[in-house]
Formats: C-alpha cells, sequence, structure tokens
C-alpha cells in the first residue's frame, strides 16, 4: 500500500551530504507581516515584506540496533557539524536542498536508552547573500550617512528641496535608500536613479551659490550671518562628498553588472535550493522572478531567470 | 522417575526449599521507534532500555517458626543480597545481586499464611 506509507518514499534528511535517521521532521515558517491599521476601523490589514527564514527541527536516532557503530563513532564524527556553526546544505524530504545553519539542539545519554542517544536538532534557512553580504552595502552606507547630514541641514535652514523632490516627499536618504534596494539587479535603472540623485544635489548646490551671491547686496551683518553659518558649510561639502561617492557607486556598479541567463527547474525545489545549484545570490533570484518569490515550492519545468557567476 | 523440574530460590547462600511458589521474570523498558525510511531500509528499529530480572517466591508460614519475616528487615533497609535460583533436576542454576522488593503478607480463616515476596536483580543467563 505505497498511498498509506507515502512518507517512507521521500528522500532521507540530510546534513552536509551526512544521511540522517529520523523519526519526525517539523518543518515551520512565518511571513513578515506589516500591520496597516486604520482609525475607527477594526481589524488591520498586512503588507507582506517577505518570509522570514525555515525552520527544521528533526529527532535522529543513532542507535547500533539501526546499523552498527552508530554510537558512539557516527554520533561522535556527526556531533561536530553542528558544534561548529557552520552553514551548510541541508537535503529536506519535501523542500529540497538549502543553505541553514544548525541553530541548537540537545541529546541525553541515558540509561533507559543504551543502544545510543536520540538527538533533537533544529536548522534555520540561511541565505546565501547574508553569508555574504554584497560590495555596494558599504559604499551605499557611506553616502547614505552624508545624504542625511545635507537632510538635516536642509531641515535646519529652512531649504527647500528641488521640484521633484518636493512633489514626491522625498528627501536625500530616501533616495539613496532606494537605491541601495535596487542592488546590482538593473544597472540600467541603478545608473538612471544614481544621475537624477546627482542631478538634485547639483540643484542644491547651485542653489546655495545663488543665494550666496544675491546676499551680496545685503548688509554686512546679513552677509556675514550667511557666509558664517556653519550649516551653509556642511551643505556645501556634503553635496561635494555625495557627487563623489555617487561616482564611486555608479563604477562599481558598471563593474558588477552581470549578464542575465535562463534555466528550468530540473525538479519541484526552492529558491534557496535554487541559489545553491545556481551559485546565484538570493535577492538577485527575487529580484529578477518575482513571481517566484512568495512560492515555498518552485514547480518542475519553471523558468528561472539567474545572473552568470561573476 | 521425576518429569518436570523443581526450582529452589537462594537468598545469601540460605535456600527456601518449602518455597510454595517460585517465579522469575525478565523485564525490559524497551522502546519501538519509528523511522521515516527515507534514512534507514527499516521503518522499525528496538531502542534497548534499561533490562532487570525479577525472582519471585511464597512460602507457607509455620506456626511455630516466623523466621522467614525477617526477610521484612533487609527490605526496610534496602540491603543488596545474593540471590539465585537452582534447578534440581538439569543442575543449571542463576546467582546474581539485587534487592528484595514487595513483601506481602496473606492470612485468612481456613487457609495457609503465606508470605511473598521477590528480589530485583541484574539479568543473568542460566549456567
Amino acid at each position: 500500500m505505497p498511498e498509506a506509507t507515502a512518507v517512507h518514499d521521500l528522500p532521507p534528511l540530510t546534513w552536509l551530504g551526512v544521511k540522517l535517521y529520523a523519526s519526525e521532521i517539523e518543518t515551520s515558517w512565518s511571513q513578515r507581516l506589516a500591520p496597516r491599521v486604520f482609525p475607527y476601523v477594526d481589524g488591520e490589514a498586512h503588507e507582506r515584506t517577505g518570509r522570514a527564514a525555515l525552520e527544521v527541527s528533526a529527532t535522529l536516532h543513532f542507535l547500533n540496533t539501526i546499523e552498527p557503530g552508530m554510537y558512539p563513532r557516527k554520533f561522535n564524527e556527526f556531533l561536530p557539524l553542528l558544534l561548529n556553526g557552520e552553514g551548510g546544505t541541508l537535503g529536506h524530504p519535501n523542500i529540497g536542498k538549502f543553505n541553514a545553519r544548525n541553530a541548537d539542539g540537545s541529546y541525553t545519554i541515558t540509561a533507559s536508552t543504551t543502544a545510543g542517544v536520540k538527538l533533537r536538532v533544529r536548522w534555520v534557512e540561511s541565505i546565501k547573500s547574508a553569508d555574504e553580504p554584497s560590495k555596494i552595502v558599504p559604499s551605499t552606507s557611506d553616502v547614505a550617512s552624508t545624504a542625511r547630514r545635507l537632510d538635516d541641514a536642509m531641515e535646519q535652514l529652512g531649504r527647500s528641496y528641488p521640484d521633484g523632490m518636493a512633489d514626491s516627499g522625498a528627501t536625500f536618504e530616501s533616495l539613496v535608500n532606494d537605491i541601495a534596494l535596487l542592488g546590482f539587479t538593473f544597472s540600467l535603472q541603478l545608473s538612471g536613479a544614481i544621475n537624477q540623485l546627482r542631478g538634485n544635489v547639483n540643484a542644491i548646490y547651485n542653489a546655495e551659490q545663488l543665494l550666496c551671491r544675491a546676499a551680496q547686496n545685503l548688509d554686512d551683518a546679513a552677509r556675514d550671518a550667511i557666509a558664517g553659518d556653519p550649516l551653509r558649510w556642511v551643505i556645501e561639502t556634503s553635496c561635494d562628498s555625495m557627487l563623489a561617492q555617487l561616482d564611486e557607486m555608479e563604477k562599481s556598479t558598471v563593474s558588477g553588472s552581470r549578464a542575465v541567463k535562463t534555466t528550468t527547474a530540473g525538479n519541484d525545489t526552492s529558491l534557496a535550493a535554487l541559489s545553491i545549484s545556481l551559485d546565484a545570490d538570493i535577492a538577485d533570484l527575487i529580484n529578477l522572478n518575482p513571481s517566484l518569490c512568495g512560492k515555498i515550492l518552485i514547480e518542475r519545468g519553471t523558468l528561472v531567470k539567474y545572473f552568470e557567476a561573476a | 522417575m521425576q518429569i518436570y523440574d523443581n526450582a529452589i530460590p537462594r537468598l545469601n547462600g540460605r535456600y527456601f526449599a518449602h518455597a510454595t511458589s517460585v517465579g522469575i521474570q525478565y523485564k525490559s523498558s524497551d522502546e519501538v521507534i519509528n523511522l521515516l525510511a527515507g534514512g534507514s531500509r527499516r521503518t522499525i528499529v528496538l531502542s534497548p532500555g534499561g533490562r532487570a530480572m525479577l525472582i519471585s517466591w511464597s512460602l507457607v508460614v509455620p506456626s511455630k517458626n516466623a523466621e522467614d519475616l525477617r526477610l521484612i528487615r533487609m527490605w526496610r533497609e534496602a540491603e543488596e543480597v545474593l540471590v539465585g535460583v537452582d534447578f534440581m533436576g538439569s543442575k543449571l542454576g542463576i546467582s546474581t545481586r539485587g534487592f528484595l522488593q514487595d513483601p506481602q503478607l496473606t492470612g485468612q480463616v481456613g487457609q495457609t499464611f503465606t508470605f511473598a515476596i521477590s528480589a530485583v536483580c541484574e539479568p543473568k543467563d542460566f549456567g
């Protein structure tokens, strides 16, 4: 009766390629839902902001009645693969292979189980991009901090943003953060956003220069107040720094651009497992294949776009 | 000719030839584990647990000699005892160490007054 014993036909649970004897495998996940509440309306709406890491808990048996040498030899060989905390490939019977880390575990040596031990282990999905942050991250954070200084100085001096920014309520910091979200995905789109930001910075700088020129007609006290205001100095130097940092960011973007390739999923798998098998950053996979983002399982035959490995 | 064997319990070297019943029971706390077959060809495996042997016997209590009741003190003090059972016919026997358990006295009008006790011990093979 294969239907009645379907779970026995599943592939084994594996960690770092080691096949494990499990009696129970529990898989759990949660969605990161941002609540949206409305005054005088009961309940709340939600915006999905991603899926939290998959969690897999398993009860493993290292008993010499399963296979000779399971305890203590094979157990002692396996335990360091958990204790070292290194990330690696977890082979899940349903979901397939994905990158994970051991989160915790426990076992008890007990006189009531004399042929070995029962080991409880929990893994959490650990995406590859978190292990290897992309190189745009540090440079963006520099630009972001300069942008924040510029925003603060403009607010304190009561300066207004250029037309395009003022209409949308954007600040320099929010524009930089928008660029950071684009990552390496669409280099043309990224270059466009950088150019737009560069134009806005130039507009602010030119406005400051015009103001100083206009101030030449004012009386001495007013002119000195404008010329000596440290916040005006912050605006000008922040504009200079941002222009230089945006140039650096654009250079790294161009050098980081890669060719997009397409593949077909050979079997039912997960986005995380695909990122490992294709050696592709999972954030890039999500950006290139937004329709696959919400799926736990990528079905066999699905077309998947990815960046060719650099 | 005697067809069936006769067993005599022994405690600290003293034989209880007058025992009216003798029992030997092997006990375990094994656990049956179901495995997902993806990891093993087996779907059921036994996880052996703690094992023990229980030797129990009962005696009648003569009206003029209640010496057997002294075993109750050994039970109360949880004294380790040397326990054995010897088969009179085959000459096979068991010798092991353990502790007395569950002394029980039962009397009723018209029936013999009996004293039953058991010893839980390390399991041994007959030899």
